[in-house]
């Protein structure tokens, strides 16, 4: 077990490493000169090479890139990615208050994906070939494909416009958040369903669900002691997905709502040709992923004794 | 007798169906529906009822009529006409980035599981830095720093596309390396060029087409999210995104400007997976 954490968070670590070179480089990817770039953010027009050599003697560009990189990692290590070439003030405090917003909305859509997400799923088990399978079927389709700014709009007609419910835009109240999380989570939910009543499809039919059912166990406690805990576990491998889509979808849904997270200071970000806080956006979130990546890898492992025990033969 | 059998699985595979007709009504109206769409978006430049950017100030925001079939936007351009060449060029870079992809991507995952060792451990490893961010938000990064344009937006797409079929075509690889067929070849003495060709290729096309199909609705969700925040396609050229901005200040006085844009998406992404489904489930039909 040890062994395979040590892997994991070495693994980790590497990519880690690479990523944080990927956001390094994205400045060298930029049209022209690092400095110029900066320089034609900061004043609108094109800078006289004296200007360009004056900044890049001053940010240091004038160095070795490899000596640029550990340069920059370690400030970044330190909290430090620079100033804003928008505003000018340090990326990471305005990227502080950021994060709360994003993971408000991130926390409601991943709870309304489950409670969603799983009944629905479990509907088309519980009445395969009928009227549930048709319709969990039938949503799962249709819930992956309509875009989610899209529902958004319809939402907001329906329920802002027309029915004058809830607010079109903003982060005040709780309720505020019903209309993003939901136009959010629709994917998610037919995603989740769709997996959740394949894997269970294929745990229905288990000897060990017979064994319950012959000892005489009420159906319900069928499902609940036995088929839902075990059918489920490789549900969690699903969390580095379902952040993936949401950290992806409230990018947008963040700009539509203007919601003030780190999706709609990222689009801002990308709108400036701001390299400095796009840096630190990436490096931030792929730390994220890679993290959670770690703990899914480490949950599946601790919940699934079989996995443990092959995992633990494997190692000898 | 190879023939024989052969021809007997073709046939097996076609009884089972006609991919079109055979499978449950959602399918058949998804796959119509694409069919239309695709159709539609091809031949936009002669079936288009209007060009895309022609103004008709007199009608702006006119509601469905016979002379403009899904009404006007704020211009008073015609929006059935604006769908079907922004169709044109959504379909041309989902099919542009999806090809380099499954190109790029693909001759990795096939270099890296039919070589293996310490070829496959350095392709993998660096494939892993393209998958360790969403893919939206790396295609973001690229687009900020690159800058907007058509060709920014298919190459940021293509560079977050690709290591997803680096990884499956590898997957597959190593999945039919140890088969016997792959084995009995080898030691008929085939060349690794043969066997490649003759028998990892076809093996591995079933599932990517399966995939490819899937991913041309994720990349045009992709294409209409980036327009709809601005970073995608640019106005004035017709985009479903874009027009779905420039609908929204007007969603209370002219739903409809809102509505066709987004069901032009919807159906789109739809018919991609019901082909998807319908194309899986005839390769490999379950139980």
């Amino acid at each position: 077990m040890i062994k395979f954490l040590l892997r994991r968070f070495l693994g980790g670590l590497g990519v880690l490493l690479m990523t944080s070179f990927l956001s390094f480089t994205l400045i060298y990817l930029a049209p022209g000169e690092p400095a110029e770039v900066i320089l034609v953010q900061r004043l609108g027009r094109i800078p006289t090479t004296a200007e360009t050599n004056r900044l890049a003697a001053e940010y240091g560009f004038d160095r070795p890139p490899l000596i640029q990189y550990l340069d920059w990692t370690s400030h970044a290590l330190r909290g430090d990615f620079g100033n804003s070439l928008r505003s000018g003030a340090p990326v990471l405090e305005e990227l502080r208050p950021r994060i709360i917003p994003t993971l408000l909305l991130a926390g409601a859509t991943t709870l309304f994906t489950i409670l969603f997400g799983i009944p629905i799923g479990l509907l088309a088990v519980l009445q395969e070939k009928g009227f549930g399978d048709k319709f969990s079927r039938f949503f799962s389709l249709v819930g992956v494909s309509i875009p989610d700014f899209w529902l958004a709009f319809v939402l907001i007609l329906i329920f802002s416009v027309y029915l004058r419910w809830l607010p079109t835009h903003g982060l005040e109240n709780p309720q505020d958040l019903i209309l993003p999380v939901i136009s959010l989570g629709v994917a998610n939910v037919a995603r989740l369903s769709r997996l959740v009543r394949s894997q269970l499809l294929d745990t229905k039919y288990q000897d060990y669900l017979r064994t319950a059912r012959a000892k005489g166990l009420p159906e319900w406690l069928v499902w609940f002691r036995h088929a839902l805990p075990n059918g489920l576990i490789p549900l969690v491998t699903l969390a580095v997905n379902q952040f993936s889509a949401i950290v992806s979808g409230s990018v947008v849904i963040e700009t539509l709502f203007a919601l003030p997270g780190i999706g709609q200071f990222y689009v801002t970000a990308v709108r400036y040709n701001d390299i400095p806080v796009i840096q630190a956006t990436v490096l931030l979130i792929s730390t994220t992923f890679i993290v959670i990546n770690l703990f899914t890898d480490l949950a599946y492992k601790l919940i699934d004794p079989r996995l443990r025990e092959s995992q633990h033969y494997e190692n000898l | 007798m190879r023939i024989s059998k052969n021809s007997k699985i073709f046939f097996q595979k076609f009884s089972r169906g006609n991919i079109w007709l055979s499978q449950n009504p959602v399918t058949a109206i998804g796959i119509c529906l694409l069919l239309v769409i695709i159709l539609s978006s091809i031949l936009a430049p002669v079936l288009a009822p209007k060009a895309p950017d022609a103004q008709d100030l007199q009608h702006t925001l006119a509601l469905p009529t016979w002379q403009h079939l899904l009404g006007t936007d704020s211009l008073g351009r015609d929006i059935l006409s604006r769908l079907m060449w922004a169709g044109r060029i959504s379909l041309a870079i989902a099919a542009l980035v999806l090809l380099l992809s499954l190109l790029v991507g693909g001759t990795i995952g096939l270099i890296a599981g039919f070589y293996g060792g310490w070829v496959d451990e350095l392709c993998m490893r660096g494939i892993d830095l393209f998958l360790s961010i969403p893919t939206f938000i790396l295609a973001l990064a690229l687009i900020g720093t690159l800058g907007n344009g058509l060709q920014n937006l298919a190459l940021a797409l293509t560079i977050s596309w690709f290591s997803a079929y680096a990884r499956l075509v590898r997957s597959q690889v190593l999945s039919l390396k140890n088969q016997e067929f792959i084995t009995a070849a080898r030691a008929l003495g085939g060349s690794s060029w043969h066997i490649l060709r003759q028998h990892y290729l076809p093996s591995i096309a079933g599932v990517v087409v399966v995939q490819l199909s899937l991913d041309v609705g994720s990349v045009i969700l992709a294409i209409a999210g980036l327009s709809f925040i601005g970073l995608g396609v640019q106005p004035p050229m017709p985009e479903w995104g874009t027009m779905l901005v420039d609908a929204r200040p007007l969603m209370q006085v002219a739903p409809h400007t809102v509505i066709a844009p987004g069901l032009a998406i919807f159906s789109t992404v739809f018919g991609f997976h019901t082909l998807s489904e319908a194309l899986e489930n005839w390769l490999e039909p379950r139980k």
